[in-house]
Formats: C-alpha cells, sequence, structure tokens
C-alpha cells in the first residue's frame, strides 16, 4: 500500500512555485531519499505534505486521504510524523516530556515512551534533561524518537544530518532501515550527505531548482555518481 | 597592495555555540569571493559579524580602518554593505523609496528641514543613482512598485540594488540566488560582474555552485564554522575535502568534478 | 511595628487582585502570546455582574438598546453560590467569545493590532457597566467573613486578607502543576516555544488558545468577585489594577506564576506601606509614592529582563498598517481650513466647544501618527505627556508670568523632554513591552505628579491665563460666551501648520528612514539609517505635538485639572487616533473629529440621541467597539479604507474590474504570506 502520493504538485510562498509538478511515492515500509541542492524545494515539498504549506496545483494524498482541506494538526492524528530541518524540540521541557508530546491520544504514554527508548539506547540515562541541554546528536536522536513514539505510517526527516558530524549520522541511519521493516512505516527521507542516504534508501528522487531531475534505485544512483554530482554542483562545474 | 577587507581569528559565539571559529578572511578590491560551505557551517554567522549584527571577536580591518567596535550603521556607511538571506526589504516603503533610505544621509536639522522646506532637501542626482542601481539588477520598471507585489526573485534583485544605492565599496551578498532559476541565476552571474567592473569588490555566500564557480575569483570553504579550504576557484572545486563536505562521506571514490562527463545533465528522469 | 504590619495587610488585598488579574495575563499569554490589557476590566465586569446578581437579583445585559436587566424573581439578591455560579459562567462565556470575536482573527496580527483590540475590549467592557451602573462606587457583599479577625500581637489581622493570600498562593500552585504535570499544559508550553512543532505533533493551537482564554477570564473573575468586597468597585478601579498586574508579570518574565503572584503580593504590601509614609514623614510626597512603585518595578525589570523577554514561536507578526506616501496637497487642507474658520464664526458656541475639542483631538492623533504610524511604537500615555505640557504651561503663564507665544513654546518642550526620557527604555523595548512601560508611566506621573497639590494644585487644578496677542484677547471665553470664534481659529490654524508638517515628513528623508525603523531595525541599520537617533527624533516630536494639545486643553479650561489627562483618556485617544486611521495625517484629522466632545459625537449625542446624561459611556462604548472591528478588520482606519475605496472607485471608473495589484486585495492576503513565509 502507498503511504504518500504526490501527483504534479506544485507549490512554493506568495503565489511564486518553489516546486513544479513533482510526482513521487512512498511505500509501506519503505525508505524513498529526496536529494538534491540547497534551495531545490526539498523542505517545502515536506511541509506541504504536512499541510503547513498550501499546495498551489496537483494532488498530495497521505495514507489514503488527500491533504487539500485538512488542518495540518489534523494530519498529524492520520499517522504521519515529520521531523523538521531544524528539528522543532521544545527545548524548555525535558525529555520525557518531549517524548510524551508526541505520543497520540488513546495510547499508553509510558509503554510507548518505553518501547522507542529501546531503539534510543543514548537516550535513556537523560529522560529527565531538558532537550536544550542535549548535544546535536542527542537532539537529532530526541527528534527522531519523538516522532516514532506516535506509532506513523509515514515518517518524514529533513535534513537529519544537518550539523552533525558523518560519523554520528553513521549511527542513525541503519535506526531508520530498521525501523520500517520492523513496524512497515514508509519513510521519506532528505539528506544532504547523498551517499549515506543512498545506502539506506532503496529509490531516490533528486530535486534542482524545483524540478525533478533524477529518479530510481538508490544502487543504479550509486554506480553513477557523476550524475549526482552534475545536479548537485551544476553545470558550470562540469563546463569549466 | 593590503586587501580592502581582512579578517583576523573572527570568531562569533552564540550562548555556549560556536558558530564561526577563528576564520581569517580577506577580500581583494574589484574582486568576488566566494564563502561557501554546507547548511549550518556558519556563512551567515560570519556576515552578520562583518556587518555588526553578531557580536563577535577577532579583528575587522576594512579599507584601513578597524570595523570591529563600529555599530552597524557606521559599518554601512564606511562602504561595508549586506544583503540578506530572507530579503528584509522595508514593507512600507516602495521600492524607490528603499533605495532612496540607503542613498539619503542624515543631517543635523533635518527633521526640521523636512517638515518645513521639503524641496531644499530633494536629493540631486539620487534619481540617477537609484537607476543605475536597479538598472544593474535589471529592475527599472519596478521603481514605483511595493515589496509585497513583487515575486520572490524579484525582491532579491531589490535587496541587492538597495545595497548598492548605499555606494558601497564591499557588498557581502548572502543567498542571492536561493530561488532563482538556472536562467535567472545564469543573468545573475553576468550582472554581478557588471557590479564588480563598477568597483565595487563582493564577498558571495551561495549555495549555487553553478554561479559560484563560474564568478569567484577566489574560494573560502566553510565547515562547523572553521575555515576548510582556501585558494582559487579552480583549485577549491577539486579538493577533495570540500566535495566530501557536500556530498558526505565519499568511499573509495575520489572522482574530482572537472573530470565529470558534460552529458551527465541529459540523464533527467522527471518532466522539465 | 505594629503599622508596618497593619498596612501590608490592607495592601494585601490590592497585591491579590493584581495577582489574581495577573495569574489571567500570564494564562492568557502562554496560550496564545497575547497580553490582554482588559483582563482588569474583566474582574470589574465580573465583580460587576456578581454585585448585580447578589444585591439587585438581576442579570446585567451590557448592550445599550436592550433592555437593562433580567429580573431572577428575587429582589433581595441571590443565594451567594448561585450568583458565583452564574458570574463565572459569564466569565467562561467571556473568555469563549474574546477568543473567537477577537483573538483569534488577529492571530498573526502585528502587535499594534493585538494591544489596540485588547484596550478596545478594556475601554468596552468598562464602559458597558458605566452605562448600566453609573460611576459610583458600589458596596458588594463578601463571600469571605469579613467581620472575623485574629490578632498577632498588637496587630489586628483581618481573615478576608489571609484567606485571599492563600487563595492566590493555592491557584498559583495549581497553575504551577498544570503547566508542569498535564498533557494539555505541556502542549500549551511546548507551542509558546515553537508553534510549528506543536502542529506537527498534532495539537491546535486554536484549540489551546481558547481553553486558555477561558481559564485567564475564569481566574479574572474570582479575582473581581473575591476582592469586589473589599476595595471599592468602580468601573475603573479594578480596570486600573492591570498595571501592578502588569509589573508583576514582567518580574516573572512572563512565565512563573510563583514569582508573579509573590511580586503582586510584595508589591501591594509595599504599596500599603507608601500610602502610611506621608503620614509619618512630612517630606514624603503626599500622593501617588505607592503608584509610582509599580511603574518603577516595570522598569527595572525590563531593563533587567530586556531584551531577553521570552518571545512567543507563533510570534509571526504581521506588518502594521500601510502608510502611504500622498502626493503633495494644498487644496483639499486649505479647503478644510478654511471651512473650519466659517463654521466658528457662523455655528452656535455647542458646535464651536465641539469643534475646538476635535482640533485638539486632532493634535493628539497627529503626535500618535508620528510615534505609532511612522515610527511604529505603541504609546499608551499620549495624554500624559500632552498633561505635562498644560501643567508646565500653568506654572510659567501663571507664576512666572511669561507671556502667551513663548510660555506654550516652553511647554511644548517641556512635553519634548519628558518624551526623549520616555524614549530611552524604547531604544532597547518594543511592541507590547512598551506598551506596558508607557501605560505604568503614564499612570504614575498622574497619581504622583498631577495629583500632588504642592506641584500642580491637585484636583483644584492650577489657572491659566488668557492667551493676548498683540494686546487682542484670543482667550477661549469672553464672559458666558465660550469657545470664541478667535480661540478656535488660532487653534486650527496651527493644527494646519502641524498637519502639513507631517505630511511633508511622510515624503521626505526623514520620513522615510522613520518607516525604515519601524519595518526592520536590523535592515535599517544596515542601510545606513541610525536607529536610535530615529527613535530620539519621532519621540521628541510626537511629544511636542502633543504638548500643542496639552497647551490648547489648558487654555480651554483655564484650570488645569488632572481629570483631561489621567491615563484612560490615554488608552482612548489611541483608540481613536486607531480608528481615524494610525498611519495618515487625514486619519488623524478624521480622529479629531471623532474624539471625545468632538463634532461626530456632539451631533451624534445632542442632536440625534437629544442630550442624554451618559453620553460619555456611549461615545466609550462606540469607540472601544470601533477599536476592536478597526484591529480585525480595516487595519488602517477610515482613512485608509477611504483610500482604497476610492483608489477601487476610479480603477473602475478607468479600468473596469479592479485588477490585484495594490489595494485591497493585497492588503487582505499579506498577513496570510507573512504566515507562510514564516513557517518556512
Amino acid at each position: 500500500m502507498k503511504v504518500l502520493e504526490v501527483s504534479e504538485l506544485t507549490t512554493g510562498y506568495s503565489g511564486a512555485p518553489v516546486v513544479r509538478h513533482l510526482s513521487l511515492e512512498v511505500d509501506e515500509g519503505e525508505i524513498v531519499a529526496l536529494l538534491g541542492p540547497n534551495g531545490a524545494g526539498k523542505t517545502t515539498t515536506l511541509l506541504t505534505v504536512s499541510g503547513l504549506v498550501p499546495i498551489m496545483g496537483g494532488d498530495i494524498t497521505v495514507l489514503g486521504v488527500p491533504v487539500r482541506g485538512h488542518a495540518p494538526h489534523g494530519l498529524a492524528r492520520l499517522g504521519m510524523a515529520h521531523v523538521p530541518e531544524e528539528r522543532a524540540l521544545f527545548s524548555q521541557l525535558s525529555v520525557r516530556e518531549n517524548l510524551r508530546l508526541g505520543v497520540q491520544r488513546g495510547v499508553k504514554a509510558a509503554q510507548a515512551i518505553d518501547d522507542v527508548l529501546g531503539h534510543f539506547s543514548a537516550l535513556q540515562p537523560l529522560v529527565g534533561r531538558k532537550a536544550g541541554l542535549l548535544s546535536g546528536g542527542e537532539q537529532q536522536m530526541l527528534a527522531l524518537a519523538r516522532a516514532l513514539v506516535s506509532r506513523p505510517r509515514l515518517l518524514m526527516v529533513d535534513e537529519m544530518s544537518l550539523g552533525l558530524a558523518p560519523i554520528i549520522v553513521e549511527q542513525f541511519l541503519p535506526v531508520l532501515s530498521h525501523i520500517a521493516a520492523e513496524t512497515g512505516c514508509g519513510v521519506l527521507l532528505v539528506e544532504q550527505h547523498v551517499r549515506l542516504a543512498l545506502q539506506i534508501a532503496s529509490r531516490a528522487y533528486v530535486l534542482a531548482h524545483g524540478e525533478l531531475v533524477l529518479e530510481g534505485p538508490a544502487d543504479h544512483l550509486m554506480k553513477n555518481e557523476d550524475l549526482l554530482e552534475t545536479s548537485y554542483l551544476g553545470q558550470g562545474a562540469v563546463d569549466g | 597592495m593590503s586587501p580592502l577587507l581582512a579578517t583576523m581569528a573572527l570568531t562569533v559565539r552564540y550562548g555556549g555555540v560556536v558558530a564561526v571559529s577563528g576564520v581569517d578572511l580577506s577580500v581583494e578590491e574589484g574582486h568576488i569571493v566566494g564563502l561557501i560551505g554546507p547548511n549550518g557551517a556558519g556563512k551567515t554567522s560570519f556576515i552578520d559579524a562583518l556587518s555588526g549584527m553578531a557580536p563577535s571577536s577577532g579583528t575587522i580591518r576594512f579599507d584601513g580602518q578597524d570595523l570591529g567596535k563600529r555599530p552597524p550603521h557606521r559599518r554601512a556607511k564606511a562602504g561595508l554593505v549586506r544583503t540578506w538571506q530572507s530579503i528584509e526589504l522595508f514593507e512600507d516603503l516602495s521600492v524607490r523609496e528603499n533605495l532612496q533610505v540607503a542613498l539619503e544621509r542624515e543631517s543635523a536639522f533635518d527633521l526640521l528641514v523636512d517638515m518645513v522646506l521639503p524641496r531644499l532637501r530633494r536629493g540631486a542626482g539620487h534619481e540617477e543613482a537609484i537607476a543605475s542601481a536597479l538598472d544593474l539588477v535589471g529592475a527599472r520598471d519596478l521603481a514605483d512598485r511595493y515589496p509585497s507585489e513583487l515575486s520572490q526573485g524579484q525582491r532579491k534583485m531589490i535587496g541587492v540594488a538597495r545595497a548598492l544605492a548605499q555606494r558601497p565599496r564591499l557588498v557581502c551578498m548572502d543567498e542571492p540566488a536561493a530561488g532563482l532559476d538556472s536562467e535567472e541565476s545564469r543573468r545573475f552571474g553576468s550582472r554581478l560582474r557588471q557590479i564588480v567592473q563598477q568597483g565595487i569588490s563582493i564577498l558571495l555566500v551561495d549555495h549555487d555552485m553553478g554561479l559560484v564557480f563560474d564568478v569567484c575569483d577566489e574560494l573560502y570553504v566553510l565547515n562547523f564554522g572553521v575555515l576548510l579550504a582556501h585558494g582559487p576557484t579552480s583549485a577549491v572545486r577539486d579538493d577533495p575535502a570540500v566535495i566530501e563536505a557536500y556530498l558526505g562521506r565519499s568511499g573509495d571514490d575520489e572522482a574530482s568534478l572537472a573530470e565529470s562527463p558534460s552529458d551527465g545533465l541529459s540523464a533527467t528522469g522527471g518532466p522539465e | 511595628m505594629t503599622d508596618l504590619i497593619v498596612f501590608a495587610l490592607l495592601g494585601l488585598a490590592t497585591g491579590a487582585i493584581a495577582a489574581l488579574i495577573g495569574l489571567g495575563v500570564l494564562v492568557g499569554y502562554r496560550g496564545s502570546g497575547v497580553i490582554n490589557f482588559a483582563q482588569g476590566a474583566v474582574a470589574m465586569y465580573i465583580a460587576y455582574v456578581f454585585y448585580s446578581l447578589r444585591v439587585l437579583g438581576t442579570y446585567p445585559l451590557p448592550i445599550p438598546g436592550l433592555p437593562g436587566f433580567i429580573h431572577l424573581g428575587a429582589p433581595n439578591g441571590l443565594s451567594a453560590p448561585i450568583a458565583v455560579v452564574l458570574s463565572l459562567a459569564t466569565a467562561v462565556v467571556l473568555g469563549v467569545l474574546m477568543h473567537l470575536l477577537v483573538f483569534r482573527p488577529l492571530r498573526h496580527a502585528p502587535a499594534l493590532a493585538k494591544v489596540a483590540a485588547s484596550v478596545g475590549i478594556m475601554i468596552l467592557l468598562q464602559a458597558a457597566m458605566a452605562f448600566r451602573f453609573g460611576t459610583n462606587t458600589q458596596t458588594v457583599p463578601s463571600l469571605i467573613p469579613s467581620s472575623g479577625a485574629f490578632s498577632v500581637g498588637h496587630a489586628i489581622i483581618p481573615w478576608d486578607r489571609v484567606i485571599l493570600t492563600v487563595v492566590v498562593i493555592v491557584l498559583s500552585v495549581g497553575l504551577w502543576a498544570l503547566f508542569r504535570y498535564s498533557r494539555f499544559g505541556l502542549s500549551v508550553r511546548g507551542a509558546a516555544e515553537n508553534e510549528k512543532a506543536a502542529i506537527l505533533l498534532g495539537f491546535s493551537p486554536d484549540r489551546q488558545a481558547s481553553l486558555n482564554w477561558v481559564l485567564a477570564s475564569l481566574l479574572a473573575g474570582l479575582g473581581g468577585i473575591l476582592v469586589a468586597p473589599i476595595i471599592n468597585l468602580t468601573p475603573t478601579g479594578l480596570t486600573l489594577e492591570i498595571i501592578p498586574a502588569l509589573a508583576a508579570t514582567l518580574v516573572a518574565r512572563f512565565s512563573s506564576f510563583g514569582v508573579m503572584s509573590a511580586t503582586a503580593l510584595v508589591l501591594g504590601m509595599a504599596q500599603g506601606e507608601l500610602q502610611n509614609l506621608p503620614s509619618k514623614l512630612s517630606w514624603w510626597p503626599s500622593t501617588g509614592s505607592d503608584q509610582l512603585l509599580p511603574f518603577l518595578v516595570i522598569v527595572v525589570a525590563l531593563f533587567l529582563v530586556g531584551n531577553s523577554l521570552p518571545s512567543r514561536g507563533a510570534a509571526s507578526e504581521g506588518r502594521l498598517p500601510a502608510a502611504h506616501a500622498t502626493r503633495p496637497q494644498f487644496v483639499l487642507p486649505a479647503v478644510a481650513t478654511a471651512i473650519a474658520v466659517v463654521m466658528f464664526f457662523t455655528l452656535s458656541a455647542g458646535y464651536r466647544l465641539a469643534l475646538v475639542n476635535s482640533v485638539i483631538g486632532a493634535f493628539v492623533c497627529l503626535s500618535l501618527v508620528v510615534m505609532t504610524g511612522f515610527l511604529g511604537t505603541i504609546a499608551l500615555c499620549q495624554m500624559t505627556i500632552a498633561g505635562v505640557a498644560a501643567y508646565v504651561l500653568a506654572a510659567l503663564a501663571q507664576r512666572a508670568g511669561i507671556p502667551f507665544p513663548l510660555s506654550p513654546l516652553l511647554a511644548c518642550l517641556g512635553a519634548t523632554v519628558v518624551g526623549l526620557a520616555i524614549a530611552i527604555p524604547a531604544l532597547r523595548v518594543r511592541g507590547i513591552s512598551l506598551a506596558v512601560i508607557t501605560l505604568g508611566a503614564g499612570w504614575a506621573i498622574e497619581e504622583f505628579f498631577f495629583n500632588n497639590p504642592t506641584y500642580t494644585g491637585g484636583v483644584n487644578g492650577t489657572n491659566v491665563p488668557a492667551i493676548h496677542i498683540l494686546g487682542l484677547n484670543v482667550a477661549f471665553s469672553k464672559g458666558s460666551e465660550i469657545a470664541q470664534p478667535a480661540f478656535g481659529v488660532l487653534a486650527v490654524i496651527i493644527l494646519a501648520l502641524i498637519a502639513l508638517g507631517v505630511m511633508n515628513l511622510r515624503r521626505s528623508p526623514t520620513g522615510r528612514r522613520f518607516l525604515a525603523v519601524r519595518g526592520n531595525e536590523r535592515a535599517a541599520a544596515a542601510a545606513g539609517v541610525d536607529v536610535k537617533r530615529m527613535k530620539f527624533l519621532g519621540f521628541g516630536l510626537a511629544s511636542f505635538i502633543a504638548g500643542i494639545a496639552g497647551c490648547f486643553v489648558a487654555y480651554q479650561q483655564t484650570l488645569v485639572s488632572q481629570s483631561s489627562f489621567d491615563i484612560l483618556v490615554s488608552v482612548s485617544v489611541l483608540a481613536i487616533a486607531y480608528i481615524g486611521g494610525i498611519t495618515s495625517v487625514s486619519g488623524a484629522m478624521i480622529g479629531g473629529a471623532l474624539s471625545t466632545g468632538g463634532i461626530v459625537f456632539y451631533f451624534l449625542l445632542v442632536v440625534v440621541l437629544g442630550n442624554r446624561s451618559n453620553g460619555l459611556e456611549i461615545e466609550d462604548l462606540i469607540s472601544g467597539l470601533g477599536l476592536i472591528l478597526t484591529a480585525i478588520l480595516n487595519p488602517e482606519g477610515i482613512a485608509g479604507a477611504m483610500r482604497i475605496t476610492k483608489q477601487t472607485l476610479m480603477r473602475r471608473l478607468r479600468f473596469g474590474p479592479p485588477s490585484a495589484r495594490g489595494g485591497v486585495p493585497v492588503l487582505a492576503k499579506a498577513p496570510v504570506q507573512d504566515r507562510e513565509r514564516e513557517l518556512a
């Protein structure tokens, strides 16, 4: 079953499109990478899926429900979780309190939190600490844990490696694979460490200047890295 | 000849976080110098420090003066001018007025004169200066519009024009090309060259590598607030450390960009 | 020692009500990022409802035109529990209404619109109760056994103070626990820090805000019911308790319930002591030192916490109303001036008086155009500054005998100095915090300076001699004939000159720099604008113009008294300036026409409604309501609406249907765009 279907999406701000005619989909249990240079429109795409940026054209369907006309907070209750670029932690609240706010209504908080902390053992001794006092890696862990505690069926993660040393990122990505395989959650991953992203993703889409320029199986893109570099570093690099 | 701008050990701290750490950077008169690096590398913080918007330690020498302790508007008057990533135009003023604010100088009794004899202070030559600044960014016909009526790309260009209207020696541009499509970005590149011909130097922060490689004489690469590489554009472009900073860890592959086949762009998968 | 305790305990009652209002302010702020200046007025309103139910056995209806009261068949009043339940139910409804009708539509509005709207609620509630119950003090039966007392040593301590203090402490602890442990409280705290994150986790900020406003209203209502029996219930008394409450919330940095309540209680006790000092120390100022204290606390708190005040994550501030440059206009102003001059020579005294009031109002509105419309700072003490000029004028002209053109000029410069002093905190503090400072400053100056007989003659006022120009008597009244044409013409001419100056200013380099500072201080500094200098210039000019208004009030009344300059007048003047259009000179002129005792209301009340005794309350009702509606629907005020209508009409005449460029559509869209940008 498809957990996310985006078809012919055009979106942007103040009437100016940032993303044009984008189509992509994410299956249950699948990890899909959305790649591209800065300013290509990846973050805007995720924000549009979450309902935080209005759709200008095309359609988005999350877990079979059209996003159009849905209040953003209602989408979260459908089973979608979004870890935005800036992580959006509540820095004044403790780790446990952050996690508690991720738990959906009607679910036993303590149980759900314990389940997720099983994946992130490094967070366990820190549950009483304010989120603002965590290190960058720990914060990213918490952001991911808070998204997972809602037991999502679609998880979107934006720039997980932002500001983190690659060595730390390498520890994270396997968790995502594990969760996708175990819970059947579909994952849409925006990532600037392209090679790392392609290691865990099954497929990838590459955006440049708001348009889809490349898509295909991850291993294929891995083998043809020159294609990626062209879309990242532009034609100037190639010509020069 | 000493450079127009030279920073020594420039450091920016926010609370406990070191955003920029001991950066030495210089811009020669008449050069376009690129400052690049992945997201969160400290590029905007660096420009904030130069323009006086963020407290910094270290030295900022500009045009033979030490600017490090001056308030922002005095730095602007000294000729060190910036643009903004999120285009901070004055929304209440028309495009022309936005540029006028940047052009006009304050004087002792300006409030009184402005109220009583408004004609006295009609700036001579301002119209020309505004027109030429707008021409440089190709936006002459937008003079009477209000910012809220402009597209994102147009707003960016007006931000650049406003900086140029201040008659700067050096403009620090924070992601001026973000959101431009490839054609617009190419046109912007040629405009930057025109600007330099007018005797203005540029420090360019941008993620559009096509633009940066195209126009910059020199590049500085920041990562985690530290200078990762520095040198002529061609040399930096081929630096494996830089490629790694952008694409993540390189495995056994040491491919340099210059070796990339030029037919790469034809492999588009989606609709154009 | 005994005295110390007694006066501290007397002060505890005011401390407790400030604390309860402050708790409501905090809850409302945490839930929606709005500082509700009407929180004291809510307490007052509910206290009146309780009074009406308990004493008269009636439920008061606030809307004029409808029957005033619903009789509940209990001529001796309802029983206490029923009255309490009905009163608190009213508080709930009031909270929901405030959220749905006012604060929800203003979610993404600029701080100015939010302040204006909450001030509108404050004026509206206060006028509604004054309209129904008059301004006389009402005695409310106490819920707490007030007769009981116990003694510690020689001091007699009434039980009600103890119980009130306990209530405050229990509520503070309860709220602390709610926001510390409950899922609701955590989500509100989270959303206050990062609204986007809360939305992504499935929380509705709208629902949170509405619950918080209900809670805030309940707290204020409870405070009103409990405290009204102890202090005297008047429409203004409880309303102005917002000032010490705001002082305490500032000390608590808009977050800690405990710190806020403790500060409010201590502040109340200190005020109690200060009230006692004049009788002990002969050199101590006879009045007002107790009211000076909250202001000092506000200033010190703002300087200490200053920029580090937590700003809410949702602070996606929309734009202030547009301030468009107009082409130089001479015909319209000249015609308007001529018409006004002709009116002074032809109309009856009633109209002439109304016209003088309008001209004076227009001066104040003009000063607000400079201060708020151009410079973007919210000032709630403009009449106080005018009052400073009036009293300085009285001192110079009467006591020192300085003649006409010089004495008012010096008086206006005196007002300018006070304005510049207020500009100093404005260099660091902006938006709502500045509104709080100016409100506190106005109140303190009024209580400490204006009301002090040694400085000003107190309630008896100070005489001001008539104007003489070249031996010509330009007095406001000659014998029984008031509003002399010569006086009116002088005022109109000066107004026309100042208005022309302000119009010039908007099109000038300095005016552009004001607007650049208003729009974006950082970008203005980067564009070479000296932001500090601009603020001093703006405050100085605005204060000077307000000073002119003050001088004319002094000349008109011949006896300067503080009632013309009290803080609620300042607040309603802002309301009127905002309704007229705070960003343009024409708006100020409309504001003048709408001002208290001005021509619009003279026509409405005297000519249409036939001279009713409660005209003042009706004026306040209309301006309060108008302020809220303006803030929500029409931020550019009447002048802006007229300009847009004119543009639309012209365009229709010339090009057929209106295009999307300029005018209404763009303005209507702006806040939405800002929100998107902020979320991105």
